[in-house]
C-alpha cells in the first residue's frame, strides 16, 4: 500500500480510502464489518463516512458500523466524518452553525465509539451561516481535542480560498483537505480547485473515482442498469441523473479500450488514473466486496504510461468541447 | 446611459466601456479613434479601457490625446504585466517592473493619475504580496485610484483579496474576464464569488472578437478590417486560435435563429444578454466606427425575454457541455 501526507499536514493516509456511504444498504451490516476489517488488513488506514450515511432514514448507521469494526484498533485508523446534512426535523438539525456543529460532533463521537475524529469535514457549504462562525466552531473542536484536522467537501475553489484567507486572518485552524468528485469522466476540478490545492498545500481526497460504477464497465446504454449503485432506492436516481448519458457511455467505451490495450481491468485503470495525479491524496473507493477490495488495492501498484495518460486526455477533450478559458495559466509556485 | 458602481467602491462607471486595444491598427486609424472617443463621451460613456501592451503603448497614446481636455470626466483604466521590452524584468508584476511601467503609462496617457490600474494577468513568479504592496504604494502616492486584476482564476482573485486584508493593503476591487454567449465558464466559479462579495466585473470579448455578429463564414477568409484579419499585430492568429472554432460557428448559427425569431440585431442581442446579468458591471466594446456607438449603446435598453435567455442556455449546454455535475452545491 502507498501512503501520502494529507496536504501540508503530517498525517499519512493510504491512497485508497474506504468509502462507507453504502454500508448498511448496498452491503449488509455483517458484511460491512468484515469489509472494514478486510480493508484494514490490506493496509488501508483511511475510512471515510458522514453522519448522514447511508441515507436519511437510517442516518448514522455507517458511523455505527465503523465504530464496531475498528474497536481495539482505533489508533491505527484515520477516521473522517462530516457534518452539515439534515439529521432531525428541527431548524437547527442541519447546517454549519456553531449550534449544530457542537451537537452533531457529540452524536458522531458516540456512534463511532471514540473520543476523537481524525478529519472532520464540512459536508456542503451553508449559505445561511457566515463561514467565520463555522471556522471558529471547528477551531474550538480542534483545541478541545475532539477533532484533529478539519476539511471541507463539495466547496467551490473560491469558497475554499476564502475560508483559507479567513483562517489565516483570524489565526484559526484551516481546511487542510477537500473532498470533491473526480474521475475520467468528470475532470472539472482541474481548472480551479486542483491548482488552488497544489499551491496552498491542501489535501484532496476524491469521491466517485469510478463515476458511481459507470467505470465498472458493467452497464450498457439503452438497457436498465445492472444491480448496484444505480439501482439503490435513494442514491440510484441521483447517480443516474449525474452519469447515465449517451456521451458518457461513449467515453466509457474509449476508456475500456485503453485499459484493455494495456492489460488492465477498467476499474483498476480508472483508480490508477485518479492516483496518477500528484495533487490527489487518496481516492475514496466505495468497495462492496472483499474481492473488489483486492482489485482496487492492486491499483495503487500501477503506474500508467504517458501514452495511457494522453489517451485519457483525448477522452476528456471529446467530453468537453473546446472554448476559450478565462484565466491565464503558468507554472504555479509551490511552498 | 446606465451607470453602475464598480463593485463595493464609490466609483460610478457606464455599463458600456470603450475598449481601445486596436486603436491605431488595421481595424481603425488614429483620427477615427480620436473621434470615437469624443463621441463616446458625448453619449455618456465615461469608462475607457486600455493597457500598456496594446500596440506597444500606442493605444495609451491615442486615448491620452483624445481625452486631453476631458480628463476629469473620464474613468481611465490601464494595465500592467505583459512584456514591454526584451529584458528579463520588462514584464510581470514585480515591484521593479510595476514602478517603471506606471511611469510609462502616465507619460503616454498624458496624465498624472490612473483611475483603475489592473494587473493584466497573474504572475506566478512574483509573490502576490509584493505586487499588492506596490499597488498600495501607488494609491498612497496618488498615482492610482483603484486597483483590479484581469485573467485571474476565482481562487487566485480571492487569495489576493485575503492577502490584502491580512496586511491592510488596498484590495482588487474588480476583475476583467472574457465573457460572451460562447465563453461562459466564468459562471461556474468566478461570477458566484463576485456576486457573493459584491465585486466589480468588467468583461472583454463580448462579441467573441466579432464572431457573434454572425457575419463570418467558417469556410471563407475573414473580411478585411476584422479582428481575425488584423495583420498589423499578431491578433489575427491569437483570435483565430481563440474563437475560430467549428463548435463556435455551429453555436452562432443556432443563436442567429434565436435572434431572428425575436427580431434582434445579433450585436445588440449578444450585448444585451451580458447586460441582463446584474453581476456584470460593464462591457468592453471595441468600437471601431462612429455608427457602431449608437448600436452598442442601444443594447443597454434591450431586455431579453425568459424564453430568449433559456434558449441561449440550451445553446451553451448543447455545444459546450458545461459541467453536468459540478463539485459543489451552488446557491
Amino acid at each position: 500500500m502507498q501512503y501520502k501526507k494529507v496536504g501540508r499536514t503530517g498525517m499519512k493516509v493510504s491512497r485508497i480510502c474506504l468509502g462507507t456511504m453504502v454500508l448498511g444498504t448496498q452491503v449488509s451490516e455483517r458484511d460491512s464489518i468484515e469489509l472494514i476489517k478486510g480493508a484494514l488488513a490490506a493496509g488501508i488506514n483511511f475510512l471515510d463516512t458522514a453522519n448522514a450515511y447511508p441515507n436519511p432514514s437510517v442516518a448514522g448507521l455507517s458511523e455505527e458500523l465503523i465504530g464496531k469494526a475498528i474497536k481495539g484498533e482505533r489508533h491505527s485508523v484515520v477516521v473522517a466524518t462530516k457534518v452539515q446534512a439534515r439529521m432531525g426535523p428541527g431548524p437547527n438539525d442541519e447546517g454549519l452553525s456553531r449550534l449544530h456543529i457542537m451537537n452533531a460532533v457529540e452524536d458522531s463521537l458516540r456512534r463511532l465509539q471514540t473520543d476523537y475524529i481524525d478529519l472532520y469535514y464540512c459536508h456542503f457549504p451553508d449559505y445561511d451561516t457566515p463561514i467565520e462562525e463555522t471556522l471558529r466552531a471547528m477551531d474550538d473542536l480542534v483545541h478541545q481535542g475532539k477533532v484533529r484536522y478539519i476539511g471541507c467537501s463539495n466547496f467551490t475553489a473560491w469558497q475554499l480560498s476564502k475560508a483559507l484567507g479567513l483562517s489565516a486572518l483570524h489565526n484559526l485552524a484551516r481546511f487542510d483537505c477537500i473532498e470533491p468528485p473526480y474521475n475520467l469522466l468528470t475532470r472539472d476540478i482541474e481548472y480551479e480547485l486542483l491548482p488552488l490545492c497544489a499551491n496552498e498545500g491542501v489535501g484532496v481526497c476524491v469521491y466517485s473515482p469510478i463515476a458511481s460504477e459507470l467505470l465498472s464497465g458493467r452497464h450498457e446504454f439503452g438497457k436498465p442498469p445492472a444491480e448496484g449503485r444505480f439501482t439503490l432506492d435513494r442514491l440510484g436516481p441521483l447517480c443516474l441523473d449525474i452519469y447515465w448519458s449517451e456521451i458518457n457511455f461513449k467515453a466509457v467505451e474509449q476508456c475500456k479500450k485503453i485499459a484493455r490495450d494495456h492489460g488492465r481491468t477498467l476499474p483498476q485503470f480508472a483508480l490508477a488514473w485518479v492516483m496518477s495525479n500528484e495533487t490527489i491524496t487518496a481516492a475514496i473507493s466505495g468497495t462492496t466486496s472483499l474481492e473488489q477490495l483486492k482489485e482496487n488495492v492492486s491499483a495503487t501498484e500501477i503506474k500508467l504510461s504517458q501514452e495511457e495518460l494522453q489517451a485519457c486526455d483525448e477522452v476528456w477533450k471529446m467530453l468537453r468541447p473546446p472554448r476559450y478559458f478565462y484565466a491565464r495559466d503558468g507554472r504555479l509556485r509551490t511552498r | 446611459m446606465e451607470y453602475k458602481n464598480l463593485g463595493n467602491t464609490g466609483l460610478r462607471v457606464s455599463r458600456i466601456c470603450l475598449g481601445t486595444m486596436v486603436y491605431g491598427t488595421d481595424e481603425v486609424d488614429e483620427p477615427t479613434s480620436i473621434k470615437i472617443v469624443e463621441r463616446a463621451l458625448d453619449v455618456g460613456i465615461n469608462f475607457f479601457d486600455t493597457a500598456d501592451v496594446y500596440f506597444g503603448g500606442q493605444s495609451e497614446g491615442i486615448v491620452g490625446k483624445a481625452l486631453k481636455k476631458k480628463r476629469h470626466s473620464a474613468v481611465l483604466a490601464t494595465k500592467v504585466g505583459f512584456p514591454m521590452g526584451p529584458g528579463l524584468m520588462d514584464s510581470g508584476l514585480s515591484r521593479w517592473h510595476i514602478l517603471q511601467a506606471v511611469e510609462g503609462s502616465l507619460r503616454r496617457l498624458g496624465t498624472d493619475y490612473i483611475d483603475l490600474y489592473y494587473v493584466h494577468a497573474p504572475d506566478y513568479n512574483t509573490p502576490l504580496e509584493e505586487t499588492l504592496r506596490t499597488f498600495d504604494d501607488l494609491i498612497h502616492q496618488g498615482k492610482v485610484r483603484y486597483i483590479g486584476c484581469s485573467n485571474f482564476y476565482a481562487w487566485h482573485f480571492c487569495k489576493a483579496r485575503a492577502v490584502s486584508e491580512f496586511h491592510n493593503l488596498s484590495q482588487f476591487e474588480c476583475i476583467q474576464s472574457p465573457y460572451n454567449l460562447l465563453t461562459r465558464d466564468i459562471e461556474i466559479e468566478l461570477l458566484p464569488y463576485c456576486t457573493s462579495e459584491r465585486l466589480g466585473v468588467t468583461v472583454y470579448n463580448p462579441l467573441a472578437a466579432g464572431l457573434l455578429s454572425g457575419e463570418y463564414d467558417a469556410k471563407k477568409a475573414p473580411p478585411k478590417g476584422s479582428r481575425f484579419s488584423n495583420e498589423k499585430t499578431d491578433f489575427n492568429k491569437t483570435y483565430r486560435d481563440r474563437y475560430w472554432l467549428d463548435n463556435n460557428f455551429e453555436a452562432v448559427s443556432r443563436l442567429k435563429q434565436i435572434g431572428s425569431e425575436h427580431s434582434r440585431n445579433m450585436v445588440q442581442f449578444s450585448l444585451a444578454w451580458i447586460l441582463n446579468n446584474p453581476t456584470i458591471t460593464s462591457i468592453l466594446c471595441g468600437i471601431t466606427s462612429l455608427e457602431q456607438i449608437e448600436v452598442d449603446v442601444a443594447a443597454i435598453d434591450l431586455k431579453l425575454s425568459k424564453e430568449e435567455l433559456s434558449a441561449c442556455d440550451e445553446v451553451w449546454k448543447q455545444y459546450f457541455r458545461p459541467p453536468r455535475y459540478f463539485y459543489a452545491k451552488v446557491m
